[in-house]
């Protein structure tokens, strides 16, 4: 097994910077240290994922890059505080659970984060016919006007991915977005992301616990020790652009889920 | 099977009634004490008109005081969700409010703004303010913390959020306090009636055939007080459907998603 890369993850033109990040929250039965000392530096363009195991910090981390979470250390967004990047709707978040208004329809919640905060749209938003037919390319076009109680989890969560494009956001933050959906569907979902992405150029930070979902989509996987968090080796992935399915096959595809699957283990001190 | 749900209600209600019959007619239980259901009913028919129009006038000053107490409700309430001093300092004033018997304020209040409907629109507000207010708070509050994190992640104001996710978030208990407020607004309105020197209104009528030992028009009142606030309730039940459509409280899994047919 090749030695992990430098844990110190610096890019060129980092587009994110984190140098010497801490987090702690206080609770009643004392201090939960959930960060400790994270350094990462995300490219523009560049897609990042973030894994490791349950409660080792990785949401916090995407939280506080999005400027939703306060933190020790040093946090940019091209070249501001993160404060400023959500105020300037510089963010797309994808949450964990879709979070799709039940009252809306699938056309609205689409819209929802276009409707709010105005004056702060500095980037392109899509137009209302765009996103109606990045809801067809997704497969949705069939139910543009039904609630979100009428859809499948995977249609739902389509809904939340488009959602977050239709924002036209350089920085789309996804939070294990695709954990609670079946295996088949969490598979489609990869390929179909990466087609969305592709073709924007948006940034992306990715959490996820799936390592073979973290080789499939990333340019390079940060990998996470358990509580406190810290980045313990970052894998670079080497795989071809535009990728399908057929790389899961590959030996080099393997040898990116083997290594990081040791980064893991060496992680959690086993 | 969704057609005979009716059923098992018509039922509860004929047996009642019929249990009510056979009692009366059983023990022979004279008419001036209590009378036969039927008796009622048939009484009832006699005079339609006098019921209607004075369940008419109960009806009104009950959703006029609904109406009062659910703005002032929900306006009070989205007020100290962003505030909390304010929450605080409200908490003991609409808890005495509830608290405290209407019954022995509402000669208060009637002297207080003097004989007629006002005195009954404010006792009608003020037994109808507390659960609106209470459920407003907690609807307002019981958003999805994640579709909150999703407007937060794009800076949206705080009105921004009230609109689009708390007041439509909190529309399930706001209907189911209605449901308590309707029983109320009707408990406020009689009572009103009682105290506030009318000679229109259910209470009124009541009132009178008290006094002159009309048992008639008395069980009439009650008959018609009792259908009153049984359409009043079914209307809100119409108004909920068409409302909260999206709800599940609405239609349980009656529909299968979509990907399914």
């Amino acid at each position: 097994m090749p030695p992990p890369t430098d844990p110190v993850a610096a890019v060129a033109a980092p587009l994110i910077s984190l140098t010497d990040v801490s987090k702690t929250f206080q609770g009643r039965r004392g201090d939960t240290v959930a960060l400790a000392h994270v350094n990462l530096e995300v490219g523009s363009g560049e897609l990042v994922s973030l894994i490791g195991p349950s409660g080792c910090g990785k949401s916090t981390l995407l939280r506080v890059v999005g400027g939703l979470l306060g933190a020790d250390g040093a946090v940019t967004v091209a070249g501001s505080p993160p404060g400023s990047a959500r105020a300037g709707k510089q963010f797309g978040l994808v949450p964990q659970t879709p979070a799709l208004l039940p009252w809306r329809t699938v056309r609205a919640n689409v819209r929802l984060l276009t409707e709010v905060n105005r004056g702060a749209e500095a980037h392109t938003v899509l137009s209302a016919a765009d996103t109606d037919e990045l809801l067809a390319e997704v497969g949705l076009g069939e139910v543009l006007d039904a609630h979100p109680r009428e859809l499948s989890g995977g249609m739902q969560q389509r809904v939340a991915l488009v959602r977050a494009f239709a924002l036209g956001a350089p920085i789309l933050l996804m939070d294990e977005p695709f954990a609670a959906l079946d295996e088949i569907t969490r598979d489609e979902m990869r390929y179909l992301l990466l087609r969305l992405w592709e073709r924007t150029g948006s940034t992306v930070l990715f959490v996820t616990h799936s390592i073979e979902e973290a080789v499939v989509l990333s340019d390079r996987v940060a990998v996470m020790s358990p509580r406190p968090g810290r980045i313990t080796a970052v894998e670079p992935v080497t795989l071809p652009r535009p990728r399908t399915a057929e790389i899961e096959d590959t030996v080099e595809f393997l040898g990116h889920v083997s290594r990081i699957r040791h980064a893991l283990r060496d992680g959690m001190g086993r | 099977m969704r057609s005979t749900r009716w059923i098992a209600p018509v039922v509860g209600v004929a047996g009642f009634l019929v249990l009510w019959e056979l009692w009366v007619t059983v023990f022979d239980v004279p008419r001036f004490e209590l009378p036969a259901p039927f008796d009622i009913v048939d009484h009832l028919l006699d005079d339609p008109g006098f019921y209607f129009e004075n369940a008419l006038v109960t009806a009104k000053e009950a959703m006029l005081g609904l109406a009062i107490a659910f703005v002032l409700a929900l306006a009070t309430a989205s007020l100290v969700v962003h505030v909390p001093f304010l929450e605080g300092a409200a908490q003991p004033l609409v808890v005495l409010v509830q608290v405290t018997p209407i019954i022995a304020y509402a000669p208060a209040v009637v002297i207080w703004l003097g004989a007629g409907v006002r005195p009954i629109l404010v006792i009608t507000a003020a037994v109808c303010f507390a659960p609106f207010y209470f459920n407003a708070i907690t609807g307002l509050r019981s958003v999805d913390p994640s579709a909150l994190e999703l407007l937060q992640s794009v800076d949206a104001r705080k009105r921004e959020i009230y609109w689009r996710l708390r007041l439509p978030s909190s529309l399930p208990l706001l209907f189911a306090a209605g449901r308590i407020a309707i029983a109320l607004s009707l408990v406020g309105a009689v009572l009103g009636e009682f105290f506030a020197l009318v000679d229109e209104g259910l209470g009124a009528a009541i009132k009178k055939a008290q006094a002159f030992n009309d048992v008639d028009q008395l069980w009439g009142s009650i008959f018609a007080l009792a259908l009153t606030g049984s359409l009043l309730v079914l209307a809100l039940g119409a108004i909920e459907r068409a409302v909260l459509r999206w709800h599940p409280s609405v239609r349980p899994a009656l529909d299968p998603p979509r990907s399914l047919r």
